[in-house]
């Protein structure tokens, strides 16, 4: 920004540091090692019992989550390309002309209008 | 009985006959203050200890019940009113005084079907809100808000007219109007048509396409209404007449997966919405079918440990889902407001100008994506638990897989794609948002956060007693663990979550394009063929007639060109009189023949 008096939001300054990249993703790789290893702690010290079985496989949730967000993405991309996505003029290239005002009918009307008014100036004369 | 108290309805209906007469701050004060002496009167109500039926009149041998007052109809309103306050507060800045009418009728219709205790009073907010809400989307005064409003009307009429004959074959069987529980003894023709009915409003696939179809196109105040109050209207309908009914779950699981599937697909962000609006109420629907009755006593039913679960859950996801969801739509329709774009691809690098509508956003991102501490978390888990306490595998796969897919588009897609990712290079002045747009997500946010951190707010207007306790350790860090993956996927697979320039096919397509092919082959082919039928009968009549006029002179004719074909050189005419007397002949002949076969 070439504004002097522009201040950056705290969006900006976070991400636009040089080194961003590399801290955020270090950042979420130790999210994930975190949440997994939280995981299997209160596992082995709470033994919480799910209501299905698989649920006690140890980070059975992030495999799970992983999969199940792999699996929409890929899949449903993969039906979608299967003539379920066309082009944004889909439909309303149908409907386009029936909206378009007729050149002739302008002509015409404008015609009337005209001819309307011309009545309008003859009257008071 | 008549007290100290009116029904809500009423408050909102005189708000509407009064806006039009009001102008510049004095329509903007009675805006904001008809939500607010709604809101006192439910608390009113609520803590004046009320329960049972009031404000009932008898006409043509019908008794009309305005307020029905128990714990199932005041979650519900308090919810609406809240959410009609949230709406109008966003909507302050907008001129026109029909959309503020429009959007009071339509609240208060809703308010209305919540609080009415027959099945006739139902039926007439049921139409209000059908017709009020197309005023919504009208106002986007876009061509394609014209149509998708029509379409809307249409299907919302044909629902409207299912459930009108299910009432009239269900009080003609002989039943009360009252609206409570329908299928004690199972579904009959008449509660299937009214089910029917409801579940059109909730937008089950596949009759959900209107959802998707218009709320994109309303305007940008309006679809924050839209989101809030038809499919949670349906929500509760289905909570009153039809617990525990079992086609709901497969209806409802479904509807969850779905929305998320076509999500994927979706470029608008307003339609990507919206088909989280169909996963979520998908949520609730599988709740009310998972809500199975044990007893039904005196109007009160009786629900299993799983079932009163998945009772409270749909209740209390109704309630978080209206909250967070207008937040949402609040947001992308800020974006919209600023940049004049809806599209994925179109936008990208907002968060240098838009912080503020950002952070609002990602509040009601997390909300629906059910981080601990937002409101999802304690909603969404009650009905997922429910399926779990009910050993439904299949059905708690479904589910916990769909909300995945709400946080990968909802959590991280559409703000990752319209704030962040490639860079659009738009940039807008954010001060210039109208302030009570901000001020209006605030307030949402505020709830989405207050709710999940002290749940019990929620709870304690619940319609049955809560035993749940949504932070647990385990449930807690392993929802952490679920989200996280989620995200490391989307990542991962940054390039197939990114928005493309299509549009997507949904059921839609068979009265947008078949019903057009349809009109299209009866206006050409069909119509062609019919004309050449036409010509065709039309030709060999006048030939007949020709015929008949004089035969012996077409006869004649007929002769002397074959003849003249023979022997051109020989001019040969048959004489009129011979051949006369042969046409005669042939014709006695043929009278004895027609005679004799007869006799």
């Amino acid at each position: 920004m070439s504004n002097l008096n522009y201040h950056k939001n705290v969006f900006e300054r976070y991400i636009e540091r040089p080194d961003a990249n590399r801290k955020m993703k270090n950042l979420a790789y130790a999210a994930l090692a975190i949440s997994i290893v939280l995981g299997i702690i209160i596992q082995i010290v709470y033994h919480p019992h799910g209501h299905f079985s698989f649920e006690n496989v140890p980070a059975f949730y992030a495999i799970f989550g992983f999969i199940a967000c792999a699996m929409l993405l890929i899949g449903s991309k993969w039906i979608g390309k299967r003539g379920l996505m066309v082009r944004e003029d889909y439909y309303s290239k149908d409907y386009a002309d029936y909206f378009v005002k007729d050149e002739k009918d302008e002509e015409r009307i404008d015609a009337i209008m005209n001819s309307v008014k011309d009545n309008r100036k003859e009257v008071p004369q | 009985m008549i007290d100290t108290w009116v029904p809500p309805v009423f408050i909102y209906v005189l708000g509407a006959l009064a806006l039009p007469f009001l102008r510049g701050s004095a329509r903007r004060a009675w805006v904001l203050l008809v939500p607010l002496i709604a809101l006192a009167d439910m608390l009113v109500i609520y803590y004046g200890g009320y329960s049972g039926r009031f404000w009932s009149f008898d006409l043509a041998g019908f008794t009309l019940t305005f307020a029905r007052i128990d714990a199932l109809s005041m979650i519900f309103g308090f919810v609406f009113v809240i959410m009609s306050f949230i709406g109008n507060l966003y909507a302050l800045h907008v001129k026109e005084w029909g959309q503020h009418t429009a959007a009071f009728l339509y609240a208060g219709s809703a308010i209305g079907t919540v609080f009415c205790g027959d099945l006739i009073t139902l039926f007439i907010f049921w139409e209000v809100m059908a017709w009020s809400s197309v005023f919504l989307i009208w106002a986007g005064r876009r061509r394609e808000s014209t149509h998708a409003g029509l379409r809307y009307l249409l299907v919302h009429n044909l629902g409207g007219a299912i459930l009108l004959m299910g009432i009239v074959m269900h009080v003609g069987g002989g039943n009360p109007t009252d609206f409570g529980y329908l299928v004690a003894g199972g579904l009959t023709p008449a509660t299937t048509l009214i089910l029917i009915g409801f579940i059109i409003n909730a937008a089950v696939p596949p009759l959900h396409a209107w959802l998707t179809d218009a709320y994109p196109d309303a305007s940008i105040t309006g679809a924050v209404f839209l989101s809030a109050f038809t499919t949670k209207t349906a929500v509760y309908v289905l909570l009153r007449g039809f617990p525990g009914t079992e086609i709901l779950i497969y209806l409802g699981a479904t509807m969850a997966i779905y929305g998320v599937i076509f999500a994927v697909l979706e470029n608008d962000i307003r339609r990507l919405l919206s088909y989280h609006i169909v996963s979520q109420v998908g949520y609730m629907v599988c709740g009310v079918g998972m809500a199975t009755v044990i007893g039904f006593e005196s109007g009160v039913i009786e629900l299993t440990e799983a079932g009163t679960m998945t009772f409270n859950g749909s209740a209390a996801h109704a309630f978080a889902h209206i909250l967070y969801k207008g937040l949402l739509f609040m947001g992308a329709g800020a974006v919209i407001y600023m940049t004049g774009k809806s599209k994925l691809t179109e936008l990208g690098g907002l968060y240098k100008t838009m912080p503020k509508t950002l952070t609002l956003y990602m509040i009601g991102g997390f909300a629906i994506s059910s981080v601990p501490l937002f409101s999802g978390f304690v909603s969404k888990s009650m009905i997922i638990d429910g399926a779990g306490i009910g050993s439904m595998t299949l059905i708690w796969v479904m589910l916990v897989l769909a909300s995945s897919g709400t946080f990968l588009h909802t959590g991280l897609k559409l703000p990752y794609f319209t704030f962040f990712g490639k860079d659009s290079g738009i940039r807008v002045d954010e001060n210039k948002l109208p302030k009570n747009m901000i001020y209006a997500m605030a307030i949402a946010a505020f709830l989405c956060i207050g709710i999940g951190v002290y749940p019990y707010a929620l709870y304690d207007l619940l319609p049955k007693a809560v035993d749940f306790v949504p932070y647990m350790a385990n449930h807690v860090i392993t929802e952490i663990q679920f989200l996280l993956f989620t995200a490391l996927a989307f990542f991962m697979l940054l390039k197939l979550g990114a928005g493309t320039p299509t549009i997507t096919l949904d059921t839609d397509w068979f009265y947008r394009k078949a019903g057009n092919r349809f009109l299209y082959f009866f206006n050409n082919q069909f119509s062609r063929f019919n004309k050449m039928l036409e010509n065709v009968s039309m030709l060999s009549m006048m030939k007949l007639l020709r015929i008949s006029w004089n035969p012996a002179v077409w006869l004649t004719t007929l002769f002397d060109r074959q003849m003249a074909g023979k022997y051109p050189d020989t001019p040969l005419r048959l004489s009129v009189i011979n051949s006369s007397v042969v046409m005669s002949l042939i014709f006695i002949v043929l009278g004895i023949l027609l005679a004799g076969g007869l006799i």
